[in-house]
């Protein structure tokens, strides 16, 4: 094989397919959707109104002064009288709505068009206050109260079979199974996305009958890898991309909030967990990649395209789907044991490493089968690819994949 | 010199090349003429290593074509196909280095073949934007433009109009002149006669015809004679031999039984000491071609 002219054949398809949109959409979709909720987030922080609310306190001075000092509802407080007072000043638009008490009770009354008040908060406030009436009634000691009020400490943390202890808890939890989601739907956007280039590729090539001219100077092999190779330079740069926006995110523009949030739901992320999804993905997109070549070169035109490829989309969707089941069965046997299978492996164990189901061990063994099963798709799917990227069937491309296995093991080839 | 030995092709039952032989020899031009499904392509997909011979084999100067030899091949299928997105000068390089060769040189020697070829359009245009007699141009320059020393065409004249069938014809000269083996095949049976040295005819995979031109005609008698006389068909059709009259042009076109036949119909023809026209010929190329394809002999 003439490295020269793998060389030409990886580059030229790499070149080809840097310069099209279909390229650069897959690169820039998801930095546009973080961009996206980043700007719709910027926009309603900053077109909301910030004015309070008037709510008015029903003949209750002590809850009214406590409320004012206590400042943590974000709303203005004023006393009246009594019930009728509030109601006509309500109707009069003089105010937002007002809070009536009772021995152990409390309602809050507000206009349908007032502003917003976060019940959660005066909930918590009048708890607050509820509390330091009762001990006042009780004559409880300041240190008494204290005593009283302060809550036991309490950790999560998770025991993962590597016998390290890592911080958990539902928040970690929530940032896992978030992540893992979003992996799942990337790593299918992406899969999906180099399926179609490798497809396109060789399809067009076979159709238009450029394969014929390429072919009579080179041969098979430096084709079938060559593009391979190429597309596969495609993957690697959009990866190094990423990297790229996310150092320079990270020193330009850390302290940015919206950075930050993600920072944080990035907390239980490690680098090993970051470097083994990296390699998991780019292994997995590689060996659709050469499936899809085997299968694309068993196509006749363009035309026919969708219909070879569509079963290989299909498959890829298992392993994304099971990314949503996966939440709340670490111990579920039959999906542990899909996500050391090669085509699935990809997405699924790299959302149970990141749920902690799994540890780096298990990682590592699924990354092993992925490059064992490559290694012989690679060494097979050559010989099934020349077979077939030079004929022209009558349009049947299940009869040319079954034709492909005959005598594929055979050692004469 | 390129050498063809027994070469066989089987698909399945089917015989698609039964044990051909031919040579190749460098400044020579071969035709390869038979009907649809007769086995050119399929000889012309073996020699380019696509697919392999049943039995046979092909050698170039003695040894097996190698990946090496391969880039001094210059292939145009049946089928042109261009990179319909890419420019004419990116596709021309990257077919031209795939040849082994440098970049700079095929930058250069592209530009006077757009002028040699009079091509309507830069190199900067994208191939979908050329015409169609352009975008053969651009097919055939990049074919020949690494100057390769095996040329192989599968059917090179279909679709091309008459000024760039002319353009290819001389570019197989000069390539012919230059040394380099080259074979085609064509249903053109003029251009197969301006251009082979020798022949070789196919039928169901079977070579029915081989060797030089001439000698092929030749072998078949002169049998055909044009005339242009006063001589009426009815006396024409008094001499024995005569099979058929035909009008042609300003004259007529006569098939003889067999070519000792011709010294009478000149006696006739001149016995008044003068004829405008007598050329006793063998038959054409395309005479032989249809003759061989419906399974009957020219001189029948």
């Amino acid at each position: 094989m003439s490295k020269r002219q793998l060389y030409l054949v990886a580059r030229q398809t790499y070149l080809n397919r840097f310069k099209t949109f279909g390229f650069w959409s897959v690169v820039l979709a998801p930095l546009l959707v973080i961009l996206v909720i980043f700007g719709i987030t910027w926009v309603i922080d900053a077109t909301q109104s910030h004015e309070q609310p008037t709510v008015a306190v029903v003949a209750n001075r002590p809850l009214d002064n406590y409320l004012k000092q206590n400042k943590t509802v974000k709303a203005k407080f004023k006393n009246v009288d009594s019930l009728a007072t509030a109601k006509a000043n309500l109707k009069k638009d003089k105010i937002d709505g007002y809070l009536t008490s009772k021995e152990n009770s409390y309602a809050l009354k507000m206009s349908v068009d007032a502003e917003n008040l976060s019940e959660t908060t005066l909930q918590v406030t009048l708890d607050q206050y509820h509390m330091l009436s009762q001990a006042t009634k009780m004559h409880l000691t300041p240190n008494q109260l204290n005593s009283l009020v302060t809550k036991p400490d309490f950790q999560t943390s998770v025991y993962n079979t590597s016998g390290k202890s890592s911080q958990g808890g539902q928040a970690t939890n929530q940032a896992n199974q978030l992540l893992s989601a979003a992996l799942g739907i990337f790593i299918f956007i992406f899969l999906s996305a180099y399926v179609g280039m490798i497809s396109q590729e060789i399809a067009n090539e076979k159709s238009s009958r450029i394969m014929e001219i390429l072919l009579a100077v080179t041969s098979p092999g430096i084709q079938f890898f060559g593009k391979l190779l190429g597309i596969a330079g495609l993957a690697i740069t959009h990866g190094l991309i990423y990297f790229v926006v996310v150092g320079v995110t990270a020193i330009f523009f850390g302290d940015n909030e919206f950075v930050k949030t993600l920072k944080g739901l990035l907390t239980g992320v490690d680098a090993k967990f970051a470097i083994m999804t990296g390699f998991l993905t780019l292994i997995g997109i590689f060996l659709y990649m050469v499936v899809t070549a085997i299968v694309s070169a068993m196509v006749n035109d363009l035309s026919q395209v969708q219909q070879a490829v569509a079963p290989i989309s299909y498959f890829s969707m298992i392993g994304y789907i099971l990314t949503f089941v996966l939440n709340g069965q670490p111990h579920n046997a039959f999906i542990n044991a899909l996500s050391y299978v090669p085509f699935i492996s990809q997405t699924l164990m790299p959302a149970r490493l990141g749920l902690q189901y799994a540890n780096m061990t298990d990682a590592f063994i699924a990354l092993a089968l992925e490059l064992i099963v490559l290694i012989f798709l690679a060494r097979y799917g050559l010989r099934v690819y020349k077979r077939n990227v030079l004929t022209y069937n009558d349009g049947n491309i299940t009869k040319a994949a079954l034709l492909s296995l005959k005598g594929l093991f055979s050692k004469k080839q | 010199m390129i050498e063809l030995k027994n070469l066989t092709k089987k698909f399945g039952d089917k015989l698609a090349v039964d044990d051909m032989n031919m040579q190749l020899k460098p400044g020579h031009v071969v035709g390869l003429i038979g009907q649809n499904g007769a086995g050119k392509t399929t000889t012309f997909r073996m020699m380019l290593d696509f697919i392999q011979p049943t039995k046979g084999t092909i050698s170039w100067d003695g040894h097996a074509i190698t990946n090496k030899d391969k880039q001094n091949i210059g292939f145009l299928p049946e089928e042109r196909g261009l990179y319909q997105k890419l420019t004419v000068e990116q596709q021309v390089l990257y077919f031209a280095e795939l040849h082994g060769m440098k970049k700079a040189d095929a930058k250069q020697q592209l530009q006077s073949w757009m002028k040699k070829l009079d091509v309507v359009g830069k190199v900067s245009d994208k191939v979908q934007s050329l015409s169609k007699g352009n975008a053969q141009k651009v097919q055939l320059i990049a074919t020949v433009i690494t100057e390769p020393s095996l040329l192989i065409l599968d059917e090179p004249f279909t679709g091309l109009d008459p000024v760039n069938t002319q353009l290819m014809m001389n570019e197989i000269l000069r390539l012919k002149q230059n040394g380099a083996h080259i074979i085609f095949s064509s249903h053109n049976m003029s251009g197969v006669e301006k251009l082979s040295d020798e022949l070789l005819m196919l039928k169901h995979g079977k070579t029915v015809l081989s060797g030089e031109l001439n000698t092929i005609r030749e072998s078949f008698g002169r049998s055909e004679i044009y005339l242009e006389s006063p001589v009426t068909n009815e006396q024409l059709l008094t001499i024995p031999g005569i099979l058929d009259i035909q009008k042609e042009g300003a004259g007529r076109h006569i098939k003889l039984a067999d070519s000792s036949v011709g010294k009478e119909v000149f006696s006739l023809v001149a016995k008044d000491g003068y004829v405008p026209v007598f050329s006793q010929q063998p038959p054409t190329l395309d005479e032989i071609f249809r003759r061989e394809v419906t399974g009957g002999s020219v001189n029948e």
